[in-house]
């Protein structure tokens, strides 16, 4: 039969079982023989509530749209401020975000901070110190202080635009990273104080504080190494986001990066990826909450980040309230991840373009998440960086475009009001109305709902039920 | 070649204004500045990053050191954590007791507690020499990667946990090793080598039961027929 369906040698249709489906019976025997979890790169393979479950409500005759191409539309901001820091100035309101010199290559992190540079935004360091090409490609560099301080060097913070304390990534918040031995070259393993080729494995904890009081006297230490001249972001894996949100304000962060379920990781057990944190568009409706209730709304800045693609999603949270998003995923893509060119090598991988995470595996065909000369050489910085800065440019064509044909000339006019949700699970999180409703279903609009119809009841004569809310 | 003594009075000045006035002194070449007043102050003496000698006339609080890289730093009273966290060389002494975390991510230099540190002491060292006087507490040496842990007195449970390479000797006695911490011969350099890190200090190193302990190396790649090693570390 050719129609799709799998049939037995009699044709009847065969019926996997959902609890044991194909996919489930391949990961326990992959299990069984690797005797341990398994690891990949990338992210998670479900599909969470997103900004795609939102849509824009534009301009008609309730409303008036500017002129696209035509009329400006502002998109430049600057964040970190808060404590009288030397703000990181991002033209658009994008960055790149933390991955490690050791996770990708040399030419990928160089390529990476060649774009941003040109687009007039910041590009981050990650677990492994700052590569000298890292820092003389990127005009304004964010410092990475993280659990394994692994290549940290006090002369690198110094030279840094912001130093950004990494308490937990969207992709495994709770867990420290991994870098399996075949990535670990001697290269590496010199730059992280680490046996070459041991499977590197980073502590979850800081090494020198525990709580978020603890933290409040690290940042202080950071704000004396650097004289106070660079913001001090906090990073946090979405979880408890309006606690962690609220600890970091205290404890005296100038910028608060969440980033969600979705975000992206060089290599880190399969089962975390998907069964831990929240997503992106929750955490950053509970991020904006927080910040609000707290009274540090654009005082202490918002960057979200986990799952962005496009512009489009940078502008549905900037709606929702951040003030940046930033991209990692995107950014490898962009430099030329899952393209369809050395195919052979996806496919000694046992795998094909378009569906590739082994950046584990220290084999990528197109030379991002390798630290193989050879493959390496397959990605030309600054033919990388040109891919780079040309997606760059989208976005913010994007986020302009979206501003504009909702009647505003900033993107950071954006507001919940130009967006509905297209799904009730969506509503519910963001309690932004359900299309062709006017209705959020928020917990405190159905407490709402029901006072209004029982004060229309009463008024019409009828009783309330005994021990319902007066 | 400069030959004054700067003195300040830390009760009269911010911490930043401190530390400004440390980096001041080192660049203009005064060879040794005290500090009067430090009432367990944090963050003093951060990111030191030329040669001077800095004197806390008294307790210091968490971080005192950090980040430094050159100079030298002695404390006359005791610290709080993360005394000389991640130090890229020159010295830190201490008169007193440490608290925890004590030469956290040492990459350099020298760090001496006199007296007893607390948990987690010699964390993620990356080189460098951590002398502790006394005793150190719980998980002290975790994941340490390269460098010197020196242990006069006893160390708490899972000492040496996990770590990478580096290398621990304890004078006391060790309540646990931690995983993958095993107990090495010690050899002639090692004496040698001990001496000359305690005898400055006016710390015999002899007639002490020294332990070496260093990596087991099991754990620096995965083995699924090796699963008691990896059980707690994974």
């Amino acid at each position: 039969m050719s129609d799709g369906i799998p049939r037995g040698r009699d044709g009847h249709v065969l019926n996997p079982l959902w609890v044991w489906s194909p996919e489930t019976i391949e990961d326990i025997q992959s299990k069984a023989e690797l005797g341990r979890y398994t690891n990949r790169g990338l992210g998670m393979t479900k599909r969470p509530p997103h900004f795609e479950d939102l849509t824009f409500v534009p301009c008609t005759l309730s409303r008036v749209p500017l002129e696209g191409y035509r009329e400006a539309c502002a998109t430049s901001i600057e964040i970190g401020g808060r404590h009288g820091a030397k703000p990181v100035r991002l033209s658009t309101p994008v960055t790149i975000a933390g991955m490690s010199y050791g996770a990708l290559s040399r030419n990928a992190k160089q390529a990476l901070g060649m774009a941003a540079t040109r687009v007039g935004i910041s590009t981050t360091t990650g677990d492994g110190g700052m590569l000298d090409l890292e820092r003389e490609a990127s005009d304004q560099l964010v410092y990475q202080v993280l659990p394994s301080r692994y290549g940290f060097n006090p002369h690198h913070l110094r030279m840094a635009n912001a130093a950004e304390i990494v308490v937990g990534q969207g992709a495994k918040p709770g867990t420290g990273g991994v870098l399996l031995g075949a990535k670990v070259s001697p290269i590496i393993a010199e730059a992280r104080t680490l046996p070459p080729g041991v499977d590197q494995r980073s502590p979850v904890r800081h090494p020198d504080f525990v709580g978020p009081d603890d933290m409040q006297i690290k940042i202080e230490e950071l704000r004396e190494a650097t004289d106070g001249q660079i913001p001090i972001y906090v990073k946090i894996g979405a979880c408890r986001v309006p606690d962690d949100v609220k600890l970091a304000c205290k404890a005296g962060a100038d910028v608060i990066v969440i980033d969600g379920m979705e975000g992206g990781t060089g290599a880190s057990p399969d089962s975390l990826m998907n069964h831990t944190g929240i997503p992106t568009m929750a955490a950053t409706v509970e991020a904006v909450a927080a910040l609000r209730e707290m009274k540090l709304e654009g005082v202490v800045n918002l960057i979200v980040s986990g799952g962005i693609r496009n512009g489009v999603d940078a502008a549905k949270a900037l709606a929702l309230g951040a003030d940046a998003v930033s991209i990692g995923t995107a950014a490898m893509i962009a430099l030329n991840c899952n393209r369809p060119i050395y195919v052979e090598d996806y496919e000694k991988l046992g795998t094909v373009p378009g569906a590739c995470h082994h950046c584990h595996t220290g084999l990528c065909p197109v030379g991002i998440t390798t630290q193989d000369e050879d493959l390496i050489a397959r990605l030309p910085s600054d033919e990388a960086a040109d891919r780079v800065e040309g997606f760059l440019n989208s976005m913010t064509q994007e986020l302009q475009m979206f501003a504009r044909a909702c009647g505003k000339n900033a993107v950071h006019d954006l507001e919940p009001e130009d967006l509905r949700s297209m799904t009730i699970e969506a509503s519910a999180i963001t309690g932004i109305p359900l299309v062709g409703t006017t209705f959020a279903f928020r917990p405190e609009s159905f407490a709402q709902a029901v006072a209004e119809a029982m004060a229309a009841a009463t008024a019409n004569g009828h009783k309330a039920p005994q021990g319902a809310p007066q | 070649m400069a030959t004054l003594t700067s003195e300040i009075d830390c009760s009269a000045h911010t911490t930043r204004e401190i530390n400004q006035a440390i980096k001041r002194a080192a660049a203009d070449g005064v060879p040794e500045i005290r500090l009067t007043n430090p009432a367990a102050r944090h963050c003093l003496g951060v990111a030191v990053m030329s040669p001077i000698h800095v004197i806390f006339e008294g307790p210091v609080g968490w971080f005192c050191g950090g980040m430094s890289d050159g100079g030298r730093i002695t404390v006359h009273g005791s610290c709080g954590w993360s005394v000389g966290e991640n130090l890229m060389s020159g010295s830190i002494e201490v008169h007193g007791n440490g608290g925890s975390s004590a030469g956290a991510t040492l990459r350099g230099g020298r760090v001496f507690v006199a007296g007893t540190t607390g948990a987690r002491s010699g964390i993620s060292m990356k080189g460098g020499t951590l002398v502790v006087g006394g005793s150190v507490g719980y998980m002290s040496g975790f994941m340490m990667q390269r460098g010197t842990m020196i242990v006069c007195g006893d160390a708490a449970d899972g000492i040496g946990d996990s770590m990478y390479e580096g290398t621990v000797y304890v004078g006391g006695s060790i309540h646990s090793l931690g995983a993958d911490c095993i107990e090495a011969e010690l050899t002639d350099d090692d004496r040698a080598l001990l001496a000359t890190e305690l005898d400055p200090h006016g710390i015999s190193s002899t007639g002490i039961d020294w332990k070496k302990l260093v990596a087991g190396k099991r754990l620096w790649n995965f083995s699924k027929h090796e699963y008691d090693a990896w059980r707690g570390a994974l």
